[in-house]
């Protein structure tokens, strides 16, 4: 049980370093006008996408339960305020996708002297913003920190009963 | 009186149980700090270990002396401040009386994982407080280790009685 835990851990150090990969490289081509082909077409911000993942991917039945659940909840089935569940399964989470954000419009910036200008003399610029990439750089660093944290409460936790 | 099983152990067995299990519902709360639509999840097994305690105390056996112990040979006293003179039937009430019996209660006490439907913590649906998980990691961790302690302690003193003077 000791080692679902450190698993649990694990499964968040990983979330948390692929997110900040992800920052990374949108703080990298934050002025990036082509593709990786040479052709026009500015970079799209990338986004992770997190849920929550059973420890033991083996109990399917327990992953589409949750499933349910999820479905249940959302049609506000569910009167009460806290619900008990079955076994005592811990939450990892995992990285379902790395979405590209195409709601966010592409920055525009007049430079007629622009190889890559448009007509009109706009170039079209990456909808990143370096502020808002600072700031998910600062969350995952700090959920990182906090993984960490865990993973050293329990291994004291696991040395103590070894000490016994 | 056993040498080694004692309500004190078992509930501190179970109670290391119950924190491992808090232990893990935090550590999946940390987890998934970031997870849109996360519930919050806790751990409860004080409320049940309560009452099996207090149950396991019950059970402890009333003696009643049998008629095998009463030997025609019996020592009278002749003054209530004399010694225990029926020694064999007062050593039995002793032990009757400090038994333990509960261990199969205390087992059977619940640890109960729930996870919280409606409490939400940021817009994205998400129940996790970071900074109260991290208080309850470092709590979790204390009483474990206080708990272990603990334990250690109780063996120090089986060994020292063992030990040979």
């Amino acid at each position: 049980m000791m080692m679902d835990i450190y698993d649990i851990t694990a499964s968040s150090m990983t979330a948390q370093r692929l997110r900040m990969d992800t920052i990374a490289a949108n703080l990298a081509n934050v002025n990036t006008t082509r593709r990786s082909d040479g052709q026009i077409g500015a970079y799209q911000r990338k986004n992770v996408v997190f849920a929550p993942m059973l420890q033991s991917s083996k109990d399917a039945s327990a992953t589409a339960s949750m499933g349910k659940e999820s479905i249940a909840l959302s049609k506000g089935s569910n009167p009460r305020s806290s619900r008990t569940l079955e076994g005592s399964q811990g939450l990892g989470v995992q990285v379902l996708q790395i979405s590209t954000d195409t709601t966010t419009p592409m920055r525009m910036v007049y430079d007629p002297t622009h190889p890559d200008a448009n007509q009109d003399g706009f170039v079209e610029y990456p909808n990143v913003n370096a502020v808002t990439e600072m700031v998910d750089m600062i969350s995952a660093s700090k959920a990182y920190e906090a993984s960490v944290s865990a993973f050293k409460s329990t291994k004291s936790m696991n040395e103590a009963t070894l000490q016994m | 009186m056993d040498l080694f099983r004692s309500l004190t152990g078992d509930v501190i067995a179970k109670s290391l149980d119950g924190h491992l299990a808090r232990q893990k519902a935090i550590v999946s709360n940390i987890s998934n700090a970031d997870t849109p639509n996360f519930r919050h999840r806790e751990v409860d097994f004080q409320s049940d270990l309560r009452h099996a305690i207090a149950s396991a105390k019950a059970s402890n056996a009333v003696f009643e002396p049998s008629a095998s112990n009463q030997t025609p040979l019996a020592m009278q006293g002749s003054n209530p401040l004399h010694f225990n003179y029926n020694a064999h039937d007062s050593l039995q009430q002793h032990l009757a009386q400090n038994a333990y019996h509960g261990a199969e209660k205390i087992a059977a006490a619940g640890i109960t994982p729930t996870q919280n439907e409606t409490f939400k913590y940021r817009n994205d649906g998400n129940g996790v407080d970071l900074e109260r998980e991290m208080v309850a990691l470092t709590k979790n961790a204390s009483m474990f280790q206080a708990l272990i302690t603990f334990q250690s302690r109780q063996n120090q003193q089986i060994k020292g009685v063992l030990a040979e003077q």
